[in-house]
């Protein structure tokens, strides 16, 4: 069962003032996690969340087509190397 | 340094009785072996040889190929483990803002004002942005996301990176 729409998306109250507090001065520093379950609201965008996968914080830029996602869902918990190694063909591109 | 070849694919095994290969896609850029004519198969003990690609369909995750020459199950089985490469100089180009990973790959990473962080050890591939794994000094492993506000400058030539740190970056 879905949460209920009249309680709101969740937000861990302690990230969501500091996002607040930044917001307000103009700020932009780093903020580190653990709540993965928190929702991003359109407060975040802009913002370098590092969210705790369990091992490390992975630092992840916020954008406005995550809004409305769990933190969790950018910061993988579990790493599939696949079958290339570092000699594979793959692509990066700056955001 | 840029490898001499690249990896785009790997022969998983064979698959029906004519001589058809089951291949997983190694590469990032869209119909990458399906553009191609050839390719040169190498195996992990160093053998290698062009193969001249017939036909290729998709399948599930990956792609079912036909090379010249492979006619039968047994010597679709020959070709299990090897990898599909091109020669370096036959990469295609990139879009502005767009790398090979294994030209990051131990690049060394400068701060704005010149401090050494260490070099480029992996990119991690996340749903949201790539992040850089830079690490060799005493600071120890350092993760950079991959974003024009941290990411200023990428100097493949001198194999550098220069970075803004925000603060909280480094933990």
């Amino acid at each position: 069962m879905p949460r209920s729409v009249s309680k709101g998306p969740f937000i861990e109250p302690k990230l969501q003032k500091r996002i607040e507090e930044m917001n307000k001065s103009a700020e932009k520093r780093v903020v580190k996690t653990w709540s993965r379950r928190s929702t991003i609201s359109p407060d975040f965008v802009g913002h370098t969340i590092a969210i705790h996968n369990g091992m490390k914080f992975i630092p992840v830029y916020i954008t406005e087509n995550m809004v409305g996602h769990k933190l969790g869902e950018f910061a993988p918990t579990r790493t599939f190397k696949g079958h290339g190694g570092k000699l594979a063909e793959r692509t990066v591109r700056i955001h | 340094m840029r490898p001499a070849h690249a990896e785009i694919g790997k022969v998983l095994g064979p698959h029906g009785v004519k001589g058809e290969v089951r291949v997983a896609i190694l590469s990032d850029l869209p119909n990458r072996i399906e553009s191609l004519d050839r390719v040169v198969l190498r195996w992990p003990d160093g053998r290698k040889c062009w193969m001249e690609l017939v036909s290729t369909r998709p399948h599930k995750q990956g792609l079912l190929v036909f090379f010249r020459g492979v006619g039968d199950r047994n010597a679709a089985e020959e070709l299990r483990g090897a990898f599909l490469t091109v020669p370096a100089d036959e990469l295609p180009e990139l879009p502005k803002d767009s790398y090979y990973v294994f030209d990051l790959i131990g690049s060394s990473v400068r701060t704005e004002g010149g401090e050494l962080l260490g070099t480029v050890a992996d990119v991690l591939s996340a749903a949201g942005n790539h992040v850089l794994v830079v690490d060799g000094t005493a600071r120890g492993e350092v993760l950079l996301p991959l974003a024009h506000h941290v990411v200023r400058d990428v100097d493949l030539q001198a194999r550098e990176i220069t970075v803004h740190l925000l603060p909280g970056l480094l933990g």
